[in-house]
């Protein structure tokens, strides 16, 4: 019990002290080596259905879309010949047919970084009224994509909405209201359907119109999203990343996964279907890319379907997207997928309860093993130990100075080190309203485009940080130097794991790059290596070197590197103020302030690296 | 020998009937079917009425005849002076069906009118709810201070009642998760005079009705005036079951539907007891829509009924005249194959949703529809369980973006654990427009013994209403107040027509603990805490200070000892050599209380 109070546990803290260095480094490569174990199969479980209630594949699945879904595909291509907006009368007529009510929803997006540019959009949806009395829902969704969306078409996946809407309406057996909902551009109308059914603005206020709902069913429990781009597909790719790492709970994953098994349809996760009695080492390589596929798309924070938009609302949906067969192989016609629609939908329909028993934290290694939280965790955990212990090292060599100058306590400016902290925190609220400022004054003045103003924004915010560094590092001496230090990485610590908390994959990858530097900026190495590592490490040119590495993969060449550094920067800071996306809210608002520090203590001279005192 | 009992039963009932139990008991049975077919729907309306000609006394339910004489004891034992009970599975949509003849929310709803010199309402008001539970196999019997409200403004009498009498009691209550099914047909079915056996009633087959969209079985209970100045008074007691079959699920999409598909069976003999058997089929749709044939039509007499402003057409069969053992259908054939009717919405209709999410805020909002061509007036009952903390700065009520300012504003706040929240809002909506009543609350924390069974399914929040006088009788069903029979509203015209519209259920997700790991969270809890607790708390107020050791006399030493043994230590621990290392601080110096408090 006096593992705490005991003193002589303290005789262990030189321990510590005198070897952190080793300590921090050997955390820092335990935790890359716990990572790369994750996938092999000794460490991750295999997946199970927790929720009882949903007893997949128990009923007898009776729906046969092929004929409906064959006349529904022949209108659709007369129909959008005549135009590439949404036919929305065409599929209200198809629902009024079928005995359905129907509703258009109108949204409005006012581009939020252009000069008043207004974008309309209409959603289609349709409610088949359960039995009960409307108190829940579950939705079955498609994105309506015309001829000049530039993505791959959706038309399979209306064709079989509409057709399997029509076999649902004859079941009596709904328990939930069921909602098939078409939207149009891509996220936007989801985001803009969903806002609109709960009565709020997730972004920010007057950007998007979410408007008003005519009609609604309950609280939704699960969503579905169809892209099918063909009618005759190679597999079934089940989607699950959501806007801010947000993941589906892993019962209805499973599920769909499942049904798909017994449907016999190829299904995959990340494109990478499960390959049976694979030699261990190739199983292994097999895991490690599908789960860093999986941390690399997580660690974006941007749903890679309309599936992602529905979980902030506590609402469990996947998109199922069918890729397109190529040759006259084995394929999955629409009728399998029907299948599967119809017993994901009935398993859900049973539910009493929400989704709640599974995880809601996982990394997905195949298509049915996972990594649960309980293991993934200790790789953040020991990523911001070394920078605790770090702290904790220059915490007591700090007291060691003072005990042994304890006549001359008050030449501690705590002050000061508190000014330089909050200059470092404004400059990152600055620099969050960078796209907002430059948009408004640069194409004014230099008629720059969005994307052009926004970059030389944060470049010019960047450069005045570094310059304001400079002016910083005349100000303090060496004992707040190492007071700021520790600050630094306390709170760098804390951001890390606070991200962790909701977004482990953004999280890891941040700390991959952020404690070495916190950690090697105390080091002996010569000044300008480690001001080199630093500005390395400098978020914007964080972000430059890895745009570059990936359009040099995908394009060979790094022609379009800047162009297209300028436009992810643009659509993340619309996501933010569309979606209320943390994508940029976390770069600027949590990292920045720390590396600024940490930068600051790169360039400041009398900087004491953290020596042990030695009794 | 089946038809020689029922041959005798009938002599029987007929000789009893003949020797002046009629001119004796002075009351009166009726059973009335209305059918109403509208856009891929049926509605079907049984209403089994009894009419008594007396007084509500302390002794009137001592001689039943037709009255259900078990019912009648919990209304004289309780002194209750109306009451009005329904449990309803589904949801009536106003918007595409109109208005039923006695509304009903999802659930079962309790409401009851006390007679004013009745002493402790509350106590009579639960021990109804108590008797009527084991009436009616419901759970009535959850009903109790924290889910009954009393509104003001909402609910009056609807029966007759004395000009100088004070005003009576009124207690009301929706149990929204209440399931209806067949175990509260069978008991609902001893109230009637001919059970499920003959008549009507009949139709009743548990295995039909509970496949339909709406199903609502009602029983309602109140005095009436009998003859045009009220000079007489009478006891009335109407048990209705009100069904919507969905012909896409019923006829597969076929349009044509008979009784013998809705219900499994035809129609047969009248109940021998009923004064007046009438089936009534609203046909006024057969003009413009898609045209059905009635059959048999020669049974029918075509009715045209003008009742405020609107003309419906009526086909009415008197079925009592049915005087044979074969049982007959009546069918309905169209003469397209799909019918796609456009559908013309009520005056008032209300939709109602909980917006925002996560588990911090939340509100309530009420959308109240007016479509008619003058402002109306509109009184909104919200009726919000206490664990939903709902504010009443937070009401707003808008007309487009504009504010409008309520008439009258009623709000009772609720207490945790012992009674829900209570809104009134009265309202005059303009003309052709649509009002939004919304209200914020807070999502509360429940004790962990207070959350039910499957306690992530979520909570319910029981059904609103909106009431409401509409000047015109477009899709308006119920007789006029003053009349007890369907058939009596046929040309009935009123100043005004009482409406009341009871809105869909909520589901709220209320902060639920994770039940299936109370050990783990006990266990590391107490771990936590105890492990934690002592340390933190020593190195909080405690301060460690390096002591030398100083050099103890013989004596000092030895008294030392002493008291060791005196103050309740373990000898391991005072036996312990006390001298260490000058510089050292060990945790046993500690004990000794060598360490300075601060």
């Amino acid at each position: 019990m006096g593992l705490l109070t005991d003193p002589a546990g303290l005789r262990g803290r030189q321990v510590l002290v005198n070897n952190h260095g080793l300590i921090c480094g050997v955390l820092y490569f335990a935790s890359l080596v716990w990572f790369c174990l994750l996938a092999s199969d000794q460490v991750n479980s295999a997946t199970y259905l927790s929720e009882n209630a949903l007893l997949p594949g128990l009923v007898v699945l009776s729906s046969d879309v092929t004929t409906d879904t064959k006349n529904y595909l022949k209108e659709l291509d007369v129909v959008m010949k005549e135009s590439n907006r949404i036919p929305t009368a065409w599929i209200r007529g198809k629902f009024t047919q079928m005995s359905i009510e129907s509703y258009v929803h109108n949204f409005t997006l006012n581009y939020p970084l252009g000069r008043g540019q207004r974008f309309e959009g209409k959603n289609v949806y349709g409610i088949i009224r359960g039995g009960g009395s409307s108190t829940e829902a579950i939705v079955l969704s498609v994105p309506f994509r015309g001829d000049d969306s530039g993505f791959p078409s959706t038309t399979a996946s209306l064709a079989l909405l509409l057709a399997i809407t029509k076999y649902f309406r004859e079941q009596k057996y709904w328990a939930k209201d069921l909602i098939m909902l078409i939207t149009e551009h891509e996220q936007l109308g989801m985001q803009a359907w969903l806002e609109a059914y709960h009565g709020v603005t997730c972004g920010t206020k007057g950007v998007l119109e979410a408007g008003d709902l005519p009609a609604r069913g309950g609280s939704i429990q699960a969503a579905l999203n169809l892209e099918l781009h063909s009618t005759k597909m190679k597999y079934i790719d089940v989607k699950i990343l959501g806007l801010n790492g947000q993941l589906p709970n892993l019962d209805l994953v499973n599920l769909v996964h499942r049904i798909c098994s017994k449907e016999r349809s190829r299904h995959s996760f990340g494109n990478l279907e499960k390959v049976h009695n694979l030699p261990p080492n190739e199983q292994y390589f097999h895991s490690l890319y599908t789960m860093t596929f999986m941390v690399l798309g997580q660690a974006t924070g941007v749903p890679d379907g309309n599936h992602g938009l529905f979980h902030r609302f506590g609402i469990e949906a996947v998109t199922m997207e069918g890729h397109e067969a190529d040759g006259n192989g084995q394929h999955i016609t629409l009728h399998h997928v029907g299948r599967v629609v119809e017993g994901v939908f009935r398993s859900v329909n049973n539910l009493l309860e929400r989704f709640h028993q599974s995880y809601f934290f996982y990394l997905m290694t195949d298509t049915d093993r996972f990594v649960s939280i309980g293991y993934y965790i200790p790789c953040v955990g020991m990523m911001v130990g070394a920078l605790l212990i770090r702290a904790f090292s220059l915490h007591v060599s700090l007291r060691g100075q003072i005990d042994d100058s304890i006549n001359s306590k008050n030449d501690y400016n705590t002050g000061g080190v508190f000014i330089t902290g909050l200059l470092c925190f404004l400059t990152g609220l600055v620099v969050f309203q960078i796209p907002i400022i430059s948009t408004k004054i640069l194409p004014v003045y230099f008629n720059f485009s969005t994307a052009k103003s926004v970059l030389t924004g944060f470049v010019g915010i960047s450069i005045a940080a570094l310059i304001m560094v400079e002016i910083l590092t005349k100000v303090l001496g060496p004992r707040e130097w190492t007071l700021l230090s520790i600050a630094s990485l306390l709170y760098l610590g804390t951001m890390i794991l606070a991200v962790a908390m909701s977004n482990f994959s953004l999280a890891f990858l941040s700390s991959i790059f952020i404690v070495p530097m916190a950690l090697l900026v105390g080091s002996k190495l010569p000044r300008f290596v480690r001001t080199l590592i630093c500005l390395l490490c400098q978020p914007l040119l964080l972000l430059t070197i890895v745009i570059s590495i990936s359009t040099y993969i995908h394009f060979g060449d790094l022609d379009r590197a800047v162009q297209t550094l300028a436009e992810t920067l643009v659509l993340t800071s619309v996501d933010t103020l569309v979606y209320g996306a943390t994508s940029q809210v976390i770069p600027i608002l949590a990292y920045t302030p720390g590396w600024l520090m940490v930068y600051v203590l790169c360039r400041a001279k009398h900087v004491t690296t953290a020596k042990p005192k030695k009794d | 020998m089946t038809n020689f009992w029922i041959c005798l039963l009938t002599l029987i009932g007929n000789l009893v009937w003949a020797s002046g139990a009629r001119t004796h008991y002075k009351d009166e049975y009726h059973e009335e079917l209305f059918i109403k077919p509208f856009n891929g729907y049926v509605y079907t309306y049984f209403q089994f009425a009894t009419i008594w000609e007396t007084e509500l006394k302390n002794n009137t339910f001592d001689h039943c005849h037709l009255f259900p004489r078990s019912l009648g004891e919990l209304i004289q034992r309780h002194s209750v002076q109306e009451l009005h009970i329904s449990m309803t599975k589904g949801l009536w949509r106003h918007e595409t069906w109109g208005y039923p003849v006695k509304p009903a929310p999802p659930g079962a709803e309790l409401w009851a009118w006390f007679k004013p010199e009745t002493n402790n309402v509350d106590d009579e008001w639960r021990s109804l709810a108590g008797a009527l539970s084991g009436l009616l196999c419901a759970s009535l019997n959850f009903i109790d201070g924290t889910n009954t409200i009393s509104p003001k403004l909402s609910l009056r009498p609807t029966g007759a009642v004395l000009a100088e009498a004070s005003q009576p009691h009124l207690r009301y209550a929706i149990l929204p998760r209440e399931i209806v099914c067949t175990e509260n047909l069978t008991p609902w079915k001893k109230l009637l005079p001919c059970n499920l056996k003959k008549g009507l009633s009949a139709l009743l087959n548990s295995d039909h009705i509970y496949n339909t969209a709406y199903h609502s079985l009602g029983i309602h209970f109140r005095q009436i005036c009998l003859g045009s100045g009220c000079e007489k008074v009478g006891l009335e007691l109407v048990l209705s079951v009100s069904l919507v079959y969905d012909l896409a699920i019923v006829g597969r999409f076929q349009t044509h539907w008979s009784i013998q598909r809705l219900f499994g069976q035809g129609l047969g003999r009248p109940c021998p007891l009923a004064k007046s058997t009438k089936i009534i089929i609203d046909v006024t749709s057969n003009r413009t829509d898609n045209q059905f044939t009635l059959k048999p039509l020669n049974k029918f007499d075509m009715m045209t009924s003008s009742r405020g402003g609107v003309t419906t057409r009526l086909a009415v069969m008197d079925a009592s005249l049915h005087d044979s053992d074969s049982l007959y259908n009546i069918e309905f054939e169209y003469s397209r194959k799909k019918m796609f009717p456009v559908n013309v919405p009520p005056f008032v209709y209300a939709s109602r949703y909980i917006t925002g999410y996560g588990q911090e805020f939340g509100g309530i909002t009420t959308k109240i529809h007016n479509r008619f061509w003058q402002p109306l007036k509109v009184i909104l009952l919200e009726n919000i369980p206490w664990f939903v903390p709902t504010y009443l700065h937070t009401l707003k009520v808008r007309h487009g973006d504009n504010d409008l300012k309520p008439l009258r504003i009623e709000f009772w706040p609720g207490k945790d654990r012992e009674r829900p929240f209570c809104l009134e809002v009265m309202l005059e909506i303009p003309a052709r427009s649509v009002v939004t009543v919304s209200i914020e609350f807070d999502y509360a924390f429940l004790k962990w013994q207070e959350y039910p069974p499957d306690a992530n399914h979520g909570f319910y929040m029981g059904a609103a209403s909106i009431t409401a006088v509409l000047p015109s009788a477009r899709n308006y069903t119920a007789p006029p107040r003053d009349k007890t029979l369907l058939i009596d509203s046929i040309n009935s015209t009123r100043t005004g027509h009482l409406i009341r519209v009871t809105t869909k259920t909520l589901i709220i997700t209320l902060p639920t603990p994770d039940f299936s790991m109370p050990y783990n969270v006990i266990c590391l809890a107490c771990t936590v805490v105890a492990l934690a607790f002592g340390p933190l708390y020593n190195i909080t107020t405690k301060k460690f200070v390096i002591i030398k050791n100083e050099k103890k006399g013989l004596i000092r030493e030895l008294l030392a000892k002493v008291k060791k043994l005196f103050s309740k230590e373990s000898p391991a621990e005072a036996e312990r050599p006390s001298s260490h290392e000058a510089d050292d601080i060990r945790s046993e110096e500690c004990s000794e209380g060598r360490l300075k408090s601060e």
